[in-house]
């Protein structure tokens, strides 16, 4: 059975300059750092909330690894050749048959969602390297969004497989524009589908939710990040303002002010003005 | 204000084409046409903006911000003093908001006691359009407590005030029938635009599900929340509808009715057996026969045809209604004593969760059927479907907030349209001649031929169904 929406899995050009932006500019809290069992690749987990965003750097371990930017979704799951099979029967490309996690803890298996997005599942050994006890920063994860050409595919793939719950938010029977809302726990899962199809990353952006949106904002300005251009501005269903900035691999990351989608912790207060946290636990 | 009543009280009744062509001609100042709507206000709506209103008034107000209203005319005065006939064509012209669109610096209420009175700290997408173009902002509208329902009995309808002008956006149909205003936005979930213009006699736009911005407003059901335009002629509010996408292009002539004799030859516009199937107050029924009437003298040829097999239906709006309502009321579930009865009583009622399966096959079900409609209307080469906007006309107020009263069925056929996405222009037939109170048609255009289903109302009224004038209340 498939437990939680783990994290989001970034291919970074350069670990230094991200864990700048995640952890120092962002203030999420790095739970783990290490190399990759089985390569020269650097490993990352930065903690938003009871939310993780999964850092990899160094060269692609095999041509199909693809290109840099947000690069797979991490699941966990409690029986992992059962739950790789199911998937695979319910649609799914499966890519990496189950082994040795890279970072030497629990195992590891890789699958093709319809719409050709990188599913990863996780049987973990041990406690999870986020929860909802944590205590939560400045910024807490509220949603990754990903686009699929295929939109009643996705649903039915997270849905119905994977056991999610369809939130009951969207924008509009739009025929051009589709979206769906689906929830495992606190984290959420936001599909976009476009009429006619849209070139571009099929994990779209990565979003956060913080106390104030400006205030975030001045807080990346004293880190060098800027806001993308017009931004901010305010946010859909009149639930406060948002804004868009770019991570240093370009990758999208969003910033709201409203209260996180499905219940999670609420940011905490304000972002410091300097380094926001420290490593807490390097290695497992 | 009150030298201006002796001069300009007729300025009130001026739709917008109208008032936007002597303020370019400068025949009259923005700062004098919205003196005129304060008066009327001041005369017609029963006093101050209250909460819970009174049985014999209108009070189509939940805020009136008259300072500010003065300091946007006298802005848009200077606009037309520097840009002539190259303003947009909404310069100047006083509107009234849902109290559900928030404006920067001003509280957002929803008629409710549930939200705090704190300053909104961003525009809706719709008000910074609107105040881009120029529009005067006069106050905020009463809407059915957070636009939940079809009553809005917090305002009175003012061709009887003991009427309901009918819901949600009851304030703003209410302020542009008396005069108040020329023009004020509401939105329609399921059916809040075009009920409250049935019954207060003035004409609505609900355009395609998705074609106008939502951003900052008070969300009810998301994935049908639609805002839309309400005036007191067709062409007026498509004015708007423009305006409110960001496009006001400074002229009506895109929406001009066309000169032709016959103007409506060729088209092909469906009767269907959804409205055979209800009891039809008579003055309804009346009003859709004189109607169809007129479309057959304007050309049209009127065509009876099977609908297309239900795919999906009322259960399946209410299904993803419920579930999109409650999670976004979810945020005031420790304030549940402060909603008004029967909105508590929505909430507390229904399955608190409606499961995510069904939620999701409701929506499944809404794209099928939506799909479907398309290929009926193309098949059939339709160009609108025509129905009453409601069985009934305004019901007596006074039970809408009463969870244990029996309500009139005015919502019968008003929930396919926003099932399908499809756009709806609502436009009085006439009055009634037995109940004297106005009379509301729909015509459905295919979804995203928003533009020629309006030109098609345009026709229809400018020809022959004109558009009411003020309600007699005002004038009287």
């Amino acid at each position: 059975m498939i437990r939680e929406l783990n994290h989001v899995g970034l291919f970074v050009q350069d670990m230094g300059k991200s864990l700048s932006f995640y952890r120092n500019a962002l203030g999420g809290t790095v739970t783990f750092r290490g190399v990759r069992t089985a390569g020269p690749n650097e490993i990352a987990y930065v903690r938003f909330g009871s939310g993780l965003v999964e850092l990899i750097s160094g060269p692609a371990p095999d041509p199909s690894w693809g290109d840099r930017g947000l690069h797979h979704l991490g699941f966990i799951s409690d029986d992992l050749d059962a739950d790789y099979s199911l998937l695979a029967e319910a649609g799914a490309t499966p890519w990496r048959p189950p082994t040795q996690a890279g970072t030497g803890g629990g195992r590891v298996a890789f699958l093709l969602d319809p719409n050709g997005i990188r599913v990863e599942l996780l049987e973990r050994e041990g406690k999870p390297q986020a929860s909802e006890a944590d205590p939560p920063g400045p910024a807490v994860l509220d949603h990754f969004s990903i686009t699929a050409a295929n939109h009643d595919a996705a649903t039915s793939f997270y849905g119905d497989a994977m056991g999610m719950e369809t939130l009951p938010l969207g924008t509009g029977t739009n025929a051009a524009h589709q979206v769906s809302y689906l929830a495992m726990g606190p984290d959420v899962l936001e599909i976009h589908s476009y009429t006619p199809p849209r070139s571009g990353s099929l994990i779209g952006h990565i979003a956060f939710c913080v106390a104030d949106v400006p205030e975030a904002l001045n807080a990346l300005a004293r880190n060098g990040i800027g806001a993308a251009p017009g931004y901010p501005r305010p946010a859909r269903g009149n639930s406060g303002s948002m804004a868009l900035v770019h991570d240093p691999d370009g990758n999208e990351v969003e910033l709201l002010d409203r209260l996180p989608l499905h219940g999670g912790a609420s940011p905490s207060a304000a972002f410091g003005t300097d380094e926001q946290s420290a490593e807490v636990a390097v290695g497992r | 204000m009150t030298s201006c009543h002796a001069t300009t009280p007729e300025l009130a009744d001026l739709g917008i084409v109208q008032a936007a062509r002597g303020l370019r001609a400068r025949e009259y100042s923005a700062v004098e046409l919205l003196a005129a709507c304060q008066t009327r206000i001041a005369r017609v709506n029963g006093g101050p903006p209250s909460f819970d209103g009174d049985p014999s008034r209108i009070n189509a107000w939940v805020r009136l911000y008259p300072q500010k209203a003065l300091v946007a005319a006298r802005e848009a005065d200077r606009t037309l003093g520097i840009r002539g006939r190259d303003s947009p064509l909404m310069t100047g012209i006083p509107v009234g908001l849902k109290d559900i669109f928030a404006v920067q610096g001003l509280p957002l209420t929803a008629s409710s006691r549930v939200l705090n009175e704190r300053p909104e700290r961003v525009n809706s997408t719709v008000w910074e359009n609107l105040a881009h173009a120029g529009a005067v902002l006069v106050g905020h509208t009463h809407t059915h407590e957070f636009a939940f329902a079809g009553s809005c009995d917090q305002s009175g309808n003012p061709w009887n005030a003991a009427a309901s002008p009918g819901g949600s956006s009851g304030g703003s149909a209410a302020a542009v029938a008396a005069g108040m205003v020329p023009a004020a936005v509401g939105t329609d979930t399921g059916g809040s635009v075009r009920v409250p213009a049935a019954f207060c006699g003035i004409s609505a736009i609900r355009p395609s599900t998705g074609r106008i911005g939502t951003v900052g407003v008070h969300p009810l059901a998301p994935t049908f929340d639609t805002p839309g335009p309400m005036a007191r002629s067709v062409a007026d509010a498509a004015v708007l509808l423009s305006a409110m996408e960001g496009r006001d292009r400074g002229r009506p002539d895109g929406f001009a009715a066309t000169g032709k004799a016959r103007p409506l030859t060729g088209r092909r516009i469906a009767l269907t057996s959804r409205p055979d199937a209800l009891d039809l107050d008579p003055d309804v029924a009346e009003g859709y026969e004189q109607t169809q009437l007129a479309l057959i003298r304007l050309g049209a040829s009127l065509v009876h045809v099977e609908l297309p097999p239900p795919l999906a239906g009322v259960e399946d709006f209410e299904t993803i209604f419920q579930a999109e309502a409650q999670f976004h009321h979810r945020a005031y579930s420790d304030r549940l004593a402060l909603y008004r009865a029967s909105t508590r009583a929505t909430l507390t009622r229904s399955a608190p969760d409606t499961r995510s399966r069904e939620y999701q096959r409701a929506r499944h079900n809404r794209r099928r059927e939506s799909e479907s409609w398309r290929a009926w209307m193309k098949h059939h080469h339709l160009d609108a479907v025509l129905e009453p906007v409601s069985p009934v006309l305004a019901p007596l107020r006074g039970h809408g907030y009463d969870p244990d009263a029996a309500q009139p069925p005015l919502g019968a056929l008003v929930l396919q349209w926003p099932l399908l996405g499809f756009p709806v222009v609502a436009l009085p037939s006439g009055v009634g001649s037995r109940s004297g109170m106005p009379i509301g048609m729909a015509l459905i255009g295919n979804r995203n031929g928003d533009d020629a289903v309006i030109r098609l109302a345009i026709d229809l009224q400018e020809r022959e169904l004109p558009s009411l004038p003020v309600s007699p209340m005002a004038l009287g």
